[in-house]
C-alpha cells in the first residue's frame, strides 16, 4: 500500500487538473440591442405611394429604392394579421409580411429600412400595400413576402423611436376618395367620442370570427365605424360604456357606396372612453347668452358639461313650430335659443326644462341662431306652468337689438296687419307699427294658418327669429298672442 | 418500436462453455488480437447515438453506443459490432431492451427502457475489458438474461491487469480528442487491488455542425482479499457529460444547405455557433461486491449498486411566438411553391447562399424578449401581487429526468459431481424517475409564467385550465426553476432464477427458469389545470408478474464440430413509457388491466473451430405478443400535441446468420460475415388516440394496418468481406468491405388506417403512395484500419516493466458514402386534406462520410 499512495496522488492531481481546466462552463455573451444599419432612406414613403395611381393595377418597383419608417401597429393583439404598418413624417403605409409574431420583431417604435427592388405596391379597396407580386396558377396577385425572405427585405433598426399621433377634430375632414392621403394608414387621435350601442362586443366571438364593425359617435353625431377582427384577442371584450379620446389606423374601403372611412383598434388600450356620455356627467349651468357668445359665423361645439335652463316660449301644441324643434327662455329679460332634438319631444308651452348641451353643435339655421342634434334624453323638465314676461317694445326697437332679442318673447303695441295670403295668417304677414315693419310668419301646418287676421290689432306677443334676412316674429296661438 | 435510436452493438462472441474467467496472466505484452479489440473499443465509444423525437418527447436514452463488448474472435459477431454499427446495424433486429448488461454481477438496465446506459460508463473501457459475452439463448453464469445478449462486464480492482497506461487519440467524430489515463496496481500481497481510470473526451464541433462534446469520465475501484475465500470490491464511477445534439431533418434543408448532415438545432450567437439541444449527464454509479468462495467448486457473488444524478436535454421552449425551429415548414420555399412559385424560388436562392436563414436566429428570439414589457396579475394566486418586467416569449427549457438506481443481485454458482453446474440467483432493482422541466436560459427576459398555452388557447375564458400548477397559479419562473410537468414514475422488479447445465462426452443441455416481480406506478408533483383530478398524487399501481423458461442442447460431433439448438419463452412487463398515454400531464394508462409482452425465439446451428477454419451458421425465428407504444408529435393544426397509443404490437423476426475466418496463410486472413433477416410487424395494431392538452379523445380503437410492415432503421441484412495481414514485426493491417441493404423507414400509423385512404380506389397510385412502406437503396462501405505496436528499448524500461508505445488508425468508410440513411422516420402528421404525402416529408439521418480514429498509447 506504501507505494500505492503516490503515484496515486500524482494521478488524481494530473487528472482533476486536466478536469478542471475543462469544466469551467463559459455562459454565452448576450447580442446587443438592436441598432439604426448602415442604410439611408432615399425614398419617401409619400414618393412610394405616388408610383400606385390606378386602383387594382400591381406596380412593380424596378428601381433601387429604401424607404424608412417607424413600425406604429402590428399583429400583436391579432387584428392585424401578417402585416405591419409603418410611417414616416409623409405618410403611413402596410407592409404585407407573410408570418406571425410580426410583434416580436417588429414592435411598435422600431424603425425599419424596407429594401423595395422588386416588390409591388398594389392597393385593396383604396389602402396602398406593399408587397410582392406573385403569379397564383398563371394569375398574377400581391403576395405577402415570404417568411424567411422578409429579413432580407426589411432590416430592423432601432427601437423605441416617437410615433406621431395626429389629432382629427372632423370626421368629415378625413379624405377617403384619394389613395395619397397621408393619412391612410396612420394614426389619428379623436376625441370626445362613444359606442353607440354599449352592449355590443368588438368583433364576432362565434366560431366564425367574423370581422366586424361597431359604430362610434361623438356628441356632435359624427360617426365611424370601427372594424375589428374576430380573431383579435379582444374580439370578445365588452365595448366601454364612456366617452373620451381613441387612438385608430385610419383606413378606407372606397368600394362602398356610403361610410368610406373606417377605423382599426390596435388593441384596446387604444380606447380611453372613460367620461361621461353625451348628456350625462355632471353640467354647470350657463347662461344662453354666454353660449350664444360662444358662435362667431361658423358652427361651434359646445364644451363639455355645459347644460342651459329656460321656459318653453313656443307651443308644440299649435304646430307653428318644427315638432323637434323649442324656443328657449332663459327667463325674463334673458337671452334665449332655439333648441332643436334629434326627435319630436313631448316640452308643452310653460315647461321649465334643463337642456345638457355638452358637445353639441352650435349653428345658424337660416340664420337663426340653435343648438342641435340632441337627444330626447338630454333635457329634462324642472316644472311646468312656467311663464315668461314679454318684453314690451316697439318695432324700432326690436330691429335694434334684434340679435340679442333673438329667441325671446316680445310684445309689440298698436300694429297694423297686412299680407299674407287672403287675409289669413298662414305665411308671412307684414305688422306695421312705430319705426317699421316686422314680419310674422306662421307654419302652413299650424293650426290657425287658415284662420284670419284681424287689420288692426292692440298688441301682439310672440318669439323673434331670423329667416335669412328677413327679421321675423312667431306666435303661439292668436287667441292668446293676439290681443285686439 | 421504440423510437429512440439507441443502437445497442454490444454483440461478442462468447466461448461456448461456460467457464469462469480465470485472473489475467501477469503480463502486459498485448497479443495482437486484443490490439485489434482495443481499437475497435476506441473507434465504437465515438460513434454517436442520435435521439430521434418529432418533438420535446421525454428521452431518456444516453448518449452513446456501447462500445464492442467483444475479446473473442468470432468473425460474425465481430463484424456486427465492429463494421456495421455505423450502419445502426441491429442484431436479429431485436430493440435496445432485448439485450442486459452487468456490471459485477449487478443489473444495470434502466427499468424505464430497458436499455443499457452505456453512456453514464463512457470512455472507461481500458476498465471494462473483462467481459463475459452470451449471445442469443445460451446460458450465462450470472444471470437469466434476455435473449439477445447477455454480458457481464467484471471491473473489480483485482481482476485488471497490472498496468498503466496513457492514451491519446484523435477523431473526427463525435468527439475530436480522446485522453485517458490508467492505473491498476493488480493484487498485492496484502491482498489489496486498486486502480483509477479517467477519460476526457473533447470536441468543439464534432463531425456534424454545431455538435460539441465534453466529457470527463473517473473511475476508482479497491479490492480486498480476505483469507482466501472472500473477495470484497468498491468501484464508483461517472462520466459527467455534456454535448450538443443533431437533430434528424427534411430532405428538402439538407439540400439547401448543400450536405446531408444538416443539422437545425443550431445558430450564431455574437458570432459563435450555440446549440439548442445540449444533453448534460452526470449519473455516478457505486459499486459494491461481495465474492464469496464457498468451496472450490462453489461461489457465492453478491453485489449491491446505487446510482443518482440527471440527466437533461435542452430545447427552446416558446409562448405565443412564431415557431424558432428553422426547419418549420412555414419557413421553407416548398411552401410557397403551389401559390407563389417566383417567392418560391427567390427562396431557395436565399436559403443556400445564407447560412442564418437555415439555422437558428437567436438575436431575434433575445429581441422579442426584450420588447415584450408585461404585468402578469395575481402572481401566485395572491390578489394584487402583480409582477411587471420583461417576459420571455422564448426561452431555453431543460427536460430533466433525476434518476435513483438501487440494484441488488446475488448468484450462486455451484458444480455438481459429474461436472455439471447449478446456478441460483435473486435480484431486486429499484428506480425512481423524478421527471420534470426546467428553465435553463430566458435569453434576455426577466422571467416566464408557467402556463400551459395549448390549453389557454383552447379555452380562452376559463384561466384555470391553463394553469400548470393549480395550487400556485400564474407563478412566476426564474433560471433553474422547475415550470410545467414534473412526475415521478416508480419501478421495482425482484426476480429469481435458477439454471442447471449438464455436460456429458458428446451432448451438453441446459435448462434455466426466472421468475419476476414487477411493479410500477406514476406519482404526480403538481395538479395541473387540465386534469385536476388525475394529475396530482399516486396513480394505481400496475402489476406484473412474468416467467420464462430458456433450454437448450449441443451435440459435439468431436471437438471441432458442434450442432446447437437452444429455445426460450418467457414475458416481459411493458415498458411505462409505452403505456401511460401522456404522463406529463395526467395519469391515464392503455388499458386497466395490461398485458405482458410474450417473447418466443428459438435459434440453432452450427459451429466449426478448426486452426485455420473457422466457421458459424446460426439460424433463428423469434416471436413478440401484445406489445404497447406511445407516440406523441406536435400537430401545428391543433396546435397541441397528439399522442398515438399503439396496442396490439406483434413482430416476427427470423434469418440466419454465417461467419467464417480462414488463414490464407501465416500473416494473411480472410474474414467474412452475413446477416440475413426478414424482421416484420405481425399484426394489426390498435391506436388510440388523444389530444395533449384537452380531454378530447380523437380516436378509439382504429385499427392501424401495419401486418408485414418492416422493423424499420436497421439494415435487415448485411454483409461483409474483409482481409487481414499481420505482420511478425507486430503491426498488421486489415481491408474489410460491407454491403447493407433492405433498410426501412420508420412509418406513421395514421397513414395506415381506413380514414388515410378513404374514397380512394383499390389499386390507385395515390392508395399505394400513402400506403407503402419506404425502402432505401443498397449501401456499401469500405473500412480500413492498421496499428503498430513498438516495445521501446529496454533503457526505457519502468520499474523493470518493459515499455510499449501502440498506434493504431482506422478510417471508417473509406470511399466516403454520404448516402447511408441509417435512421430517421415519417413524420405523424398527415395531411388528411390533400392526402399529399410529400407535405410532411420523412426526416432522416444519414451516416457520417469518411472518418477516422487514430491513437497512441503508452503502456507498461
Amino acid at each position: 500500500m506504501k507505494h500505492l499512495k503516490p503515484g496515486l496522488f500524482y494521478f488524481l492531481l494530473l487528472i482533476s487538473g486536466i478536469g478542471l481546466f475543462f469544466s469551467c462552463k463559459k455562459t454565452f455573451d448576450e447580442p446587443a440591442l438592436p441598432k439604426d444599419p448602415d442604410l439611408k432612406a432615399t425614398h419617401t414613403i409619400a414618393q412610394l405611394k405616388a408610383i400606385h395611381v390606378e386602383p387594382g393595377v400591381l406596380d412593380s418597383i424596378q428601381e433601387d429604392m429604401i424607404v424608412s419608417g417607424v413600425v406604429i401597429a402590428n399583429d400583436k393583439s391579432g387584428n392585424l394579421y401578417k402585416q405591419i404598418y409603418i410611417q414616416d413624417e409623409t405618410g403611413a403605409l402596410q407592409l404585407m409580411l407573410d408570418a406571425s409574431g410580426l410583434y416580436n420583431s417588429f414592435p411598435v417604435g422600431r424603425k425599419v429600412f424596407v429594401k423595395c427592388k422588386g416588390m409591388c405596391v398594389s392597393d385593396y379597396g383604396g389602402m396602398i400595400q406593399l408587397g410582392v407580386k406573385a403569379l397564383t396558377g398563371g394569375t398574377p396577385s400581391i403576395q405577402a413576402v415570404a417568411s424567411n425572405l422578409i429579413s432580407e427585405k426589411v432590416i430592423g433598426g432601432s427601437l423605441n423611436n416617437p410615433v406621431k399621433i395626429t389629432e382629427v377634430n372632423e370626421i368629415r375632414d378625413l379624405v377617403d376618395n384619394d389613395m395619397q392621403d397621408p393619412l391612410l394608414g396612420n394614426l389619428i387621435q379623436l376625441k370626445d367620442f362613444q359606442f353607440e350601442d354599449t352592449t355590443k362586443t368588438y368583433s364576432d366571438t362565434s366560431a366564425y370570427k367574423q370581422t366586424e364593425n361597431v359604430l362610434i359617435k361623438n356628441c356632435g353625431g359624427a360617426k365611424i365605424n370601427i372594424r375589428t377582427s374576430g380573431y383579435s384577442n379582444f374580439s370578445g371584450v365588452r365595448v366601454p360604456s364612456g366617452n373620451g379620446n381613441l387612438v385608430a389606423i385610419y383606413t378606407v374601403y372606397m368600394p362602398t357606396r356610403s361610410d368610406k372611412k373606417q377605423l382599426i383598434l390596435r388593441d384596446t388600450s387604444d380606447v380611453q372612453f372613460k367620461g361621461f356620455r353625451c348628456g350625462s356627467g355632471p353640467t354647470t349651468t350657463k347662461d344662453i347668452a354666454e353660449v350664444r357668445q360662444l358662435f362667431s359665423g361658423a358652427p361651434v361645439t359646445v364644451t363639455a358639461g355645459t347644460s342651459i335652463t329656460g321656459i318653453v316660449i313656443s307651443d308644440k301644441s299649435t304646430a307653428n313650430i318644427n315638432a323637434q324643434n323649442l324656443v328657449l327662455q332663459q327667463g325674463n329679460d334673458k337671452a334665449g335659443i332655439v333648441v332643436r332634438f334629434t326627435a319630436a319631444h313631448n316640452f308643452d308651452l310653460g315647461d321649465s326644462i334643463r337642456v345638457n348641451v355638452s358637445g353639441v353643435s352650435l349653428s345658424e339655421f337660416n340664420s337663426t341662431l340653435q343648438v342641435s342634434n340632441i337627444p330626447l334624453e338630454n333635457a329634462t323638465l324642472i316644472v311646468k306652468g312656467k311663464s315668461i314676461t314679454p318684453r314690451v317694445a316697439t318695432i324700432q326697437e326690436i330691429n335694434t337689438n334684434f340679435e340679442t332679442w333673438e329667441s325671446t318673447l316680445v310684445k309689440i303695441a298698436d300694429l297694423q296687419l297686412s299680407g299674407g295670403s287672403a287675409g289669413k295668417y298662414s305665411g308671412s304677414v307684414t305688422l306695421t307699427g312705430t319705426g317699421g315693419t316686422l314680419v310674422m310668419f306662421t307654419a302652413t301646418a299650424a293650426t290657425f294658418s287658415s284662420q284670419s287676421y284681424p287689420a288692426s290689432v292692440k298688441s301682439i306677443t310672440g318669439y323673434l327669429s331670423q329667416f335669412k334676412t328677413t327679421k321675423q316674429i312667431g306666435i303661439r296661438n292668436p287667441a292668446t298672442d293676439v290681443v285686439q | 418500436m421504440y423510437r429512440n435510436l439507441l443502437v445497442s452493438t454490444i454483440f461478442s462472441f462468447s466461448i461456448l462453455t461456460t467457464y469462469a474467467q480465470s485472473l489475467p496472466a501477469n503480463d502486459t505484452l498485448p497479443t495482437r488480437d486484443t490490439l485489434i479489440e482495443e481499437f475497435k473499443e476506441g473507434v465504437l465509444d465515438n460513434i454517436p447515438v442520435v435521439s430521434v423525437d418529432d418533438n420535446d418527447a421525454s428521452d431518456a436514452s444516453s448518449q452513446n453506443v456501447a462500445s464492442v463488448l467483444t475479446a473473442g474472435r468470432d468473425p460474425f459477431f465481430s463484424a456486427a459490432a465492429f463494421n456495421w454499427s455505423p450502419a445502426r446495424f441491429r442484431m436479429r433486429g431485436y430493440d435496445a431492451d432485448m439485450f442486459t448488461t452487468f456490471i459485477n454481477g449487478i443489473p444495470m438496465e434502466n427499468l424505464d427502457n430497458g436499455f443499457t446506459p452505456f453512456g453514464l460508463w463512457g470512455g472507461l473501457n481500458d476498465v471494462m475489458r473483462n467481459r463475459d459475452i452470451t449471445v442469443g439463448l445460451r446460458p450465462t453464469s450470472f444471470g437469466f438474461g434476455d435473449i439477445g445478449s447477455n454480458t457481464n462486464i467484471d471491473v473489480r480492482a483485482s481482476k485488471q491487469r497490472k498496468q498503466t497506461s496513457f492514451s491519446y487519440a484523435i477523431s473526427n467524430r463525435n468527439y475530436r480528442h480522446r485522453a485517458m489515463l490508467t492505473h491498476s496496481t493488480g493484487l498485492n500481497k496484502q491482498g489489496w487491488a486498486f486502480t483509477f481510470s479517467g477519460s476526457i473526451r473533447y470536441a468543439d464541433e464534432g463531425y456534424v455542425p454545431g455538435t460539441f462534446y465534453d466529457s470527463k469520465s473517473y473511475f476508482l475501484a479497491v479490492d480486498k482479499l480476505v483469507g482466501q475465500k472472500h473477495l470484497f470490491s468498491f468501484s464508483v464511477l461517472g462520466a459527467p457529460t455534456s454535448n450538443g445534439r443533431q437533430g434528424a431533418s427534411l430532405k428538402e434543408m439538407q439540400q439547401l444547405a448543400g450536405t446531408n448532415f444538416y443539422n437545425p438545432f443550431w445558430g450564431y450567437q455574437n458570432g459563435k455557433k450555440r446549440n439548442a439541444s445540449v444533453a448534460t449527464t452526470h449519473q455516478p454509479f457505486f459499486l459494491l461486491s461481495h465474492e464469496f468462495r464457498i468451496k472450490n467448486n462453489a461461489r457465492l457473488n453478491t453485489g449491491i449498486s446505487y446510482s443518482f444524478g440527471e440527466r437533461a436535454v435542452s430545447a427552446l421552449d416558446w409562448y405565443n411566438g412564431a415557431d424558432p425551429r428553422p426547419d418549420y415548414y412555414r419557413y421553407l420555399p416548398s411552401h410557397y411553391e403551389e401559390d407563389d412559385p417566383l417567392q418560391a424560388a427567390a427562396m431557395r436562392n436565399a436559403m443556400s447562399n445564407d447560412i442564418n436563414l437555415r439555422q437558428i436566429k437567436w438575436d431575434k428570439l433575445y429581441l422579442a424578449n426584450r420588447v415584450n414589457n408585461e404585468t402578469i396579475q395575481n402572481v401566485d394566486g395572491i390578489a394584487g401581487n402583480n409582477i411587471t418586467g420583461n417576459r420571455s416569449r422564448y426561452i431555453l427549457q431543460e427536460r430533466v429526468i433525476n434518476s435513483n438506481r438501487l440494484n441488488f443481485n446475488t448468484v450462486l454458482n455451484s458444480q455438481l459431481i459429474g461436472g455439471h453446474n447449478f446456478t441460483w440467483g435473486l435480484s431486486y432493482q429499484q428506480q425512481k424517475n423524478h421527471y420534470f422541466q426546467r428553465v435553463a436560459d430566458l435569453l434576455g427576459g426577466d422571467f416566464y409564467v408557467d402556463l400551459n398555452q395549448f390549453a389557454e388557447r383552447n379555452f380562452p375564458n376559463n384561466p384555470n385550465i391553463s394553469q400548470n400548477n393549480i395550487d400556485q397559479p400564474n407563478r412566476i419562473v426564474k433560471k433553474g426553476d422547475q415550470y410545467g410537468y414534473n412526475y415521478n414514475i416508480n419501478i421495482n422488479k425482484t426476480a429469481s432464477w435458477m439454471q442447471f447445465d449438464f455436460k456429458t462426452a458428446k451432448l451438453d443441455y441446459f435448462f434455466a427458469a426466472e421468475a419476476s416481480y414487477t411493479q410500477f406506478w406514476r406519482e404526480g408533483l403538481v395538479r395541473n389545470g387540465l386534469f385536476p383530478n388525475n394529475s396530482f398524487g399516486k396513480s394505481a399501481t400496475n402489476t406484473f408478474y412474468n416467467f420464462g423458461l430458456k433450454g437448450g442442447l449441443t451435440y459435439k460431433i468431436n471437438g471441432r464440430n458442434y450442432f446447437y439448438a437452444n429455445a426460450a419463452t418467457l414475458t416481459k412487463p411493458p415498458f411505462f413509457e409505452n403505456v401511460y398515454l401522456a404522463p406529463r400531464n395526467r395519469d391515464f394508462q392503455q388499458e386497466q388491466d395490461l398485458k405482458s409482452v410474450a417473447v418466443n425465439s428459438f435459434e440453432g446451428g452450427y459451429i466449426l473451430n478448426a486452426p485455420n477454419l473457422k466457421f458459424r451458421a446460426n439460424l433463428y425465428y423469434t416471436t413478440t405478443r401484445n406489445d404497447y407504444n406511445v407516440l406523441s408529435f406536435f400537430h401545428d393544426d391543433y396546435r397541441n400535441f397528439v399522442n398515438y397509443a399503439l396496442s396490439n404490437i406483434n413482430k416476427v423476426h427470423y434469418g440466419a446468420e454465417l461467419g467464417f475466418e480462414t488463414r490464407l496463410s501465416s500473416t494473411l486472413t480472410l474474414t467474412g460475415a452475413a446477416a440475413l433477416g426478414r424482421y416484420y410487424f405481425d399484426s394489426r395494431q390498435k391506436a388510440f388516440i388523444t389530444l395533449d392538452n384537452t380531454t378530447a379523445i380523437l380516436g378509439k380503437d382504429e385499427t392501424i394496418y401495419s401486418q408485414n410492415y418492416r422493423v424499420p432503421s436497421t439494415p435487415q441484412e448485411a454483409y461483409s468481406l474483409g482481409i487481414s495481414y499481420r505482420s511478425p514485426k507486430f503491426w498488421f493491417v486489415n481491408l474489410t468491405a460491407n454491403y447493407f441493404d433492405q433498410m426501412w423507414l420508420d412509418f406513421n400509423p395514421i397513414r395506415r388506417t381506413d380514414a388515410a385512404v378513404d374514397g380512394l380506389a383499390d389499386k390507385s397510385p395515390l392508395r399505394n403512395d400513402i400506403l407503402r412502406q419506404t425502402q432505401w437503396a443498397g449501401q456499401y462501405t469500405v473500412d480500413f484500419f492498421g496499428g503498430y505496436s513498438w516495445k521501446l528499448p529496454a533503457t526505457m524500461n519502468v520499474q523493470g516493466k518493459p515499455l510499449f508505445l501502440v498506434f493504431n488508425v482506422g478510417v471508417n468508410n473509406l470511399l466516403n458514402n454520404q448516402q447511408i440513411i441509417t435512421g430517421g422516420f415519417e413524420q405523424l402528421r398527415f395531411d388528411f386534406d390533400d392526402r399529399n404525402i410529400n407535405k410532411f416529408p420523412p426526416r432522416l439521418f444519414y451516416g457520417y462520410g469518411a472518418n477516422y480514429f487514430a491513437s497512441i498509447t503508452l503502456r507498461f
